[in-house]
């Protein structure tokens, strides 16, 4: 009898304690559901936090390097916006420092606009007549011009002369000038 | 006797389930500690509005293409190469017509010489000069049959 209520006695403590340990493990899922969610948003929220931040910092730095470099990109921009009329001065009063006698033959654009720099390369084919030295000179002062350009051709030709007079040199030199005016085609 | 041998067996198999959930939930504890401990992170403010922002990149995306258009337009001269040529010719040579293409890196030098040995001494000047590549003369000028007129063409090296 006495050994009968000691067996029910521990069927119950054990069945009880495999309550605990069911109800144990349940609250245990639900923790670890409500951690893992908790740390799923704390990761979105620190990632997106992270892109706000780089983007932000780079907007500062693009902000302060506009900034710093206002004076320079003004200097850049008067650098090019010479207009046509003035770019065939610099040319002529070149040609006058040579001593020789200069005309611009035509002036064309070399390829369409370009639209990030709005800037359009201009083709100048200058004409100078004087002597070897001085046409010399002219070609020497056309590659040193006060301008964004480059000489991209030279032809230095003789042209038969009288005799006893010294020999007259033509130079056609192709120029390339690279402007922000607003060029008609 | 049997059933306090299942109850026992019972017993233990729920004491080791609970040791389990309780190792489990110590195991979780951690976490839990840097959840409670966790503050939103900072987001800078930003001061600049998208106007001119959008200003700020295009006038430095300007800037930078402005310098990429003027990069090969540097003051050096050109014109040392040139000289570089016509100081190869001798005395008797008189070169006439040149034609010099910066561009494209290549001379033409045109013009009369007195014999056919002073076109030679000319090409043979200008090909040993490193500063030359593709000396190229007629080979009539070279033999004469030309009345000493000549063309020489060369490359600039790199």
């Amino acid at each position: 009898m006495n050994t009968h209520m000691r067996g029910s006695s521990l069927t119950s403590v054990s069945l009880l304690v495999l309550v605990l340990a069911v109800a144990a493990w349940v609250g245990v899922w639900f923790m670890f559901s409500d951690i893992s969610g908790r740390l799923n948003s704390q990761t979105q929220l620190l990632s997106r936090a992270a892109v706000k931040n780089a983007q932000q910092q780079n907007a500062v730095e693009t902000t302060a390097l506009a900034a710093d470099t206002a004076a320079e990109r003004a200097s850049l921009d008067g650098e090019v916006a010479t207009d046509v009329v003035g770019i065939a001065n610099q040319i002529q009063n070149a040609g006058k420092a040579a001593g020789v006698t200069t005309d611009i033959g035509s002036a064309s654009t070399n390829g369409a606009t370009n639209m990030t720099s709005s800037t359009t390369e201009l083709v100048f084919v200058v004409q100078s007549a004087g002597t070897f030295a001085q046409v010399w000179r002219a070609a020497q002062l056309f590659e040193t011009l006060p301008l964004p350009s480059s000489v991209q051709e030279l032809d230095f030709s003789q042209s038969p002369s009288d005799a006893g007079k010294s020999s007259i040199w033509q130079l056609t030199a192709h120029i390339e000038v690279l402007t922000s005016s607003q060029v008609s085609s | 006797m049997r059933a306090q041998y299942r109850a026992r067996l019972l017993l233990v198999f729920s004491l080791v389930l609970l040791a389990g959930a309780l190792f489990f939930a110590l195991a979780l504890a951690p976490a839990e500690a840097s959840l409670l401990s966790f503050t939103s992170p900072t987001v800078q403010q930003n001061t600049q509005t998208n106007a001119t922002l959008a200003a700020d990149s295009a006038a430095l995306t300007r800037a930078k293409a402005l310098l990429t258009q003027l990069a090969p337009m540097d003051a050096t001269s050109s014109l040392d190469a040139l000289a570089a040529a016509l100081s190869r010719a001798g005395t008797g040579i008189t070169v006439d017509d040149i034609q010099y293409s910066v561009s494209g890196r290549s001379i033409s030098l045109a013009g009369h010489a007195q014999t056919p040995d002073e076109v030679n001494t000319f090409n043979e000047a200008l090909q040993s000069d490193p500063r030359f590549t593709g000396v190229s003369v007629p080979v009539s000028a070279l033999l004469g049959s030309e009345n000493g007129s000549f063309t020489i063409t060369m490359k600039i090296a790199q």
